[in-house]
């Protein structure tokens, strides 16, 4: 249902508006693209695990809201740079699909 | 990298560990969902199971054991390049003190060099196996049902 990357793309964007354990991160994805997208719970955690190995994510044990422990994933300097790159690929790519899909017979 | 190099670390040599923490965070999810469903007016039981499978399937899906050796086989491949670099450096000023000890060779021997090289890769090699074939019999059902 998603093109490729784009699940690490939405890790790293909601990882980056304040640290998160797993569970916090499936809703937050839920809940900044107005419930329209949702991640297949499975998939969170091979994500997850591979952001952090290249780098992109540090985690820590820490408390969550019903006072669990609980694993909190943020952001590394390497992370807050590729979501940069990465929103900067994202736009690039829909406008040339918005441009192309709008283009009509006698503008060519 | 220093990011990378302290995962890999953690991974070899504390997975119990690891496998512990990743019991528990799967083992967090699973009671939050749990909380969640019974929110919205789901018997616990019948949320329980749900929970279970939403996210089941997709772990044991989603990985297969080839795609898990290679993970874990390209983090070793990486921390050998690191070193054989590191060591081919560090050893070119070493020749210099040993130059009057050796007989019948060159201090820079390729063979010598190349020798070493593969002798340790192949040690290095050994070492990563063992815990990347290690973690592609992580059973998650197992995991899953050990809480």
């Amino acid at each position: 249902m998603f093109l490729p990357g784009t699940l690490d793309l939405l890790i790293l964007k909601a990882v980056s508006l304040g640290p998160k354990h797993g569970y916090g991160v499936l809703l937050r994805i839920q809940q900044i693209s107005g419930d329209a997208l949702t991640i297949e719970q499975g998939a969170l955690y091979p994500a997850l695990f591979k952001l952090e190995g290249r780098g992109l994510l540090a985690s820590e044990w820490g408390t969550s809201e019903n006072n669990r422990r609980a694993k909190f994933y943020r952001l590394t300097p390497a992370g807050r740079r590729r979501l940069r790159e990465a929103t900067g690929e994202w736009d690039r790519l829909a406008a040339a699909m918005t441009s192309a899909l709008a283009a009509k017979a006698e503008e060519i | 990298m220093f990011d990378v190099i302290s995962v890999f670390l953690r991974r070899l040599f504390r997975r119990n560990q690891f496998e512990r923490e990743l019991t528990e965070e799967l083992g967090f999810h699973l009671d939050a969902r749990v909380e969640d469903l019974v929110g919205r007016g789901l018997d616990p039981k019948e949320a329980r199971r749900r929970a279970q499978i939403e996210i089941g399937v997709r772990v044991a899906m989603g990985a297969t054991r080839a795609g898990i050796l290679a993970l874990v086989l390209r983090r070793g491949a990486w921390l050998v390049v690191i070193g054989v670099a590191a060591g081919i450096a560090a050893s070119y000023p070493g020749t210099r003190l040993v130059r009057h000890l050796l007989f019948d060779t060159v201090p820079l021997d390729p063979a010598a060099y190349a020798g070493a090289v593969l002798v340790l890769g192949a040690v290095a090699a050994t070492a990563s196996l063992v815990p990347a074939l290690g973690a592609t019999r992580v059973d998650p059902a197992v995991v899953l049902r050990g809480e």
